[in-house]
């Protein structure tokens, strides 16, 4: 009983020294430090949409003339997380590049091109923009957005987020949405005794 | 006699190595900026390295070191983010001293943190982020007392929603809107907001934030308390013409003490009992030990004394000291151009303070959305981030 008193008071000694060292994991890991945004895990997740979406018949269909291009657009950030929304872009461009194989073209575009790109949609309906010009600044057939979206509770010591990230393939010339696929996440944290 | 010494180490694990942060906060700005950056250089705790984060966050907007202050506060935001604790964490705090713990701030801290960042995400263009951040404020300030002081951040409300309106988000811009507004009814500019119309708004920081100490039995109770300095307002004339004085948006004392009980108040609270109830009992069992000359019992008194000397019931006193008392808000419609803007401190009868202003001189942008934020310094001088930033859009 006296030892183990006493090994019980040496453990709680060193705890408190908190002797710590980094150490490498799998970057779809979670990790202790939790919390109940978006995760690397998350992130990772969304490579496996690459397949998915270079089966669209119009990327990849027999009735494809030359190859297509895709912009794809930074994440719409609409949850109460900061994030680097071109980190989704570069992580799902590169996914689609190497499935790709060269049948697609993909360019990236920032958020300032966004205005551009309405409005040259809206010139070419109202048939402002002539066929010549219709090739466009942004050179692009498709447009593939991404809009994160979550419903966020903290109350009683806890606090929840659901997280959807929807993707979607649009049509540059009429609107038409082509592939959609969503990745869901939630998670419920708790505080712990000593920050409630 | 074993248990009272394991319960002795497990006291003694509970004790800080390192005394509690305080920023070296002074009059001059660029001094205090310079001593805080300093203090990075020296060891910081773990468990203050967000405290230190914010205070140089804060230092560095006033200083106008606008791309140092988002690194800081983004710093401090992530470990502030998550309120989780380990169970050794837990323990020490609740063995030990409560400030063995790592600072993640009261909510009203968390939601200043927050608002920072979104202020200077925006002034960033990055309107997502500015976005998110206001809404992670809101939430931080759910984790105050349930009932109306949860969500009753005005400032927050209404910065979303004029951020949302520029993100063309009309209906959370109408629902932040009426929430700030109906948090806040006589402040004009809350009631009836304008951001197709005003074209430049102003953030201003007014007067100094609540001081936290502690006060009851052994200091087991956290209490705050108002600074009160004479500037209570700002007023703003552009090319030397009166456009218009700042209301208030958000009162940093009331939300400081709003925040509700924590379960940490009651443990502090019956640590002091047993530290008191240790000492009576330790005095008397030694007392009448070394009088019947009864070794064990004087030595079980000796290690309830011990006991109790480490008890340690004191609240955690750390706060981010640099907070002002409170955010006020001043919507203006300004003709894109170089203009020359003055902003002078007022006193709480809305009368300039002699000496207390400041001449910036602006290039408002043709649109919507332009951001400029002021402070009232401590060296009774106005400091401020007016024209955008000209570094490049960095990730978070």
């Amino acid at each position: 009983m006296q030892r183990i008193l006493a090994a019980f008071g040496l453990c709680l000694v060193l705890a408190a020294c908190g002797s710590s060292r980094a150490k490498r994991v799998d970057i779809a890991d979670d990790d202790e430090i939790m919390g109940t945004g978006i995760e690397s895990a998350d992130v990772e997740a969304m490579e496996s949409f690459a397949k998915s979406l270079l089966a669209v018949p119009e990327l990849n269909g027999a009735g494809v003339r030359g190859t297509p291009t895709v912009a794809i657009h930074p994440v719409e950030n609409n949850t109460r997380f900061d994030f680097d929304g071109e980190l989704f872009v570069r992580r799902i461009r590169q996914r689609l590049v190497e499935n790709a194989r060269g049948r697609v073209r993909f360019v990236t575009r920032s958020a300032m091109d966004e205005a551009v790109i309405e409005r040259e949609r809206s010139e070419k309906r109202a048939g402002e923009r002539t066929a010549k010009k219709a090739v466009t600044k942004t050179g692009a057939d498709f447009y593939l957005t991404g809009t994160a979206s979550a419903i966020s509770k903290a109350g009683h010591g806890k606090e929840s987020d659901a997280i959807w990230i929807d993707f979607r393939l649009i049509d540059a010339e009429n609107g038409d949405i082509l592939w959609e696929k969503t990745l869901k996440t939630k998670k419920v944290g708790k505080a712990g005794i000593v920050y409630r | 006699m074993i248990r009272a010494a394991a319960l002795v180490l497990i006291a003694a694990a509970g004790c800080r190595s390192m005394p509690l942060y305080r920023a070296p906060v002074g009059p001059d700005a660029q001094a205090t900026y310079a001593a805080i950056v300093a203090d990075g250089h020296k060891r910081i705790a773990p468990e203050d390295e967000a405290l230190w984060a914010c205070e140089l966050g804060s230092a560095a907007l006033q200083v106008g070191a606008e791309a140092e202050a988002f690194k800081a506060l983004h710093r401090a935001s992530r470990i502030m983010a998550t309120l989780e604790s380990t169970s050794s964490e837990n323990a020490r705090a609740i063995l030990g001293a409560e400030a063995t713990k790592t600072w993640k701030g009261d909510p009203y801290e968390r939601c200043m943190n927050a608002l920072y960042k979104g202020l200077l995400y925006w002034r960033r263009g990055d309107l997502d982020n500015a976005s998110a951040s206001f809404k992670r404020g809101l939430l931080a300030d759910a984790w105050s007392e349930v009932g109306k002081s949860q969500e009753d951040f005005a400032a927050l409300s209404f910065l979303l929603g004029w951020v949302s309106w520029l993100r063309g988000k009309d209906e959370q811009a109408r629902y932040s809107f009426k929430a700030a507004a109906g948090i806040k009814p006589n402040n004009p500019y809350l009631a009836d907001p304008h951001p197709d119309r005003d074209n430049v708004l102003i953030v201003a920081d007014v007067g100094r934030g609540p001081k936290k100490y502690a006060d009851g039995p052994g200091g087991s109770i956290a209490r705050f308390a108002p600074y009160d300095t004479p500037d209570k307002a700002i007023a703003v004339l552009v090319d030397g013409k009166r456009a218009g004085r700042s209301r208030l948006a958000t009162d940093l004392f009331h939300q400081a003490i709003t925040r509700g009980k924590k379960v940490i108040d009651g443990i502090r609270q019956g640590k002091a009992v047993f530290k008191v109830g240790t000492a009576v009992t330790g005095a008397v069992l030694l007392n009448e030990g070394l009088r019947r000359r009864k070794n064990g019992m004087a030595a079980t008194g000796a290690g309830l004394l011990v006991l109790s000397a480490l008890t340690n019931a004191k609240a955690d006193t750390r706060y981010w000291s640099q907070l002002p008392g409170a955010v006020q808000i001043l919507p203006l419609k300004i003709r894109p151009g170089r203009h020359r803007l003055t902003v002078r401190a007022l006193n709480s009868r809305g009368v300039p303070i002699p000496g207390w202003s400041r001449t910036f001189d602006v290039t408002v942008p043709d649109g919507p959305g332009t951001l400029y934020w002021f402070s009232t310094g401590r060296d009774r001088t106005i400091h401020g981030l007016t024209d955008p930033p000209t570094q490049a859009k960095a990730s978070p």
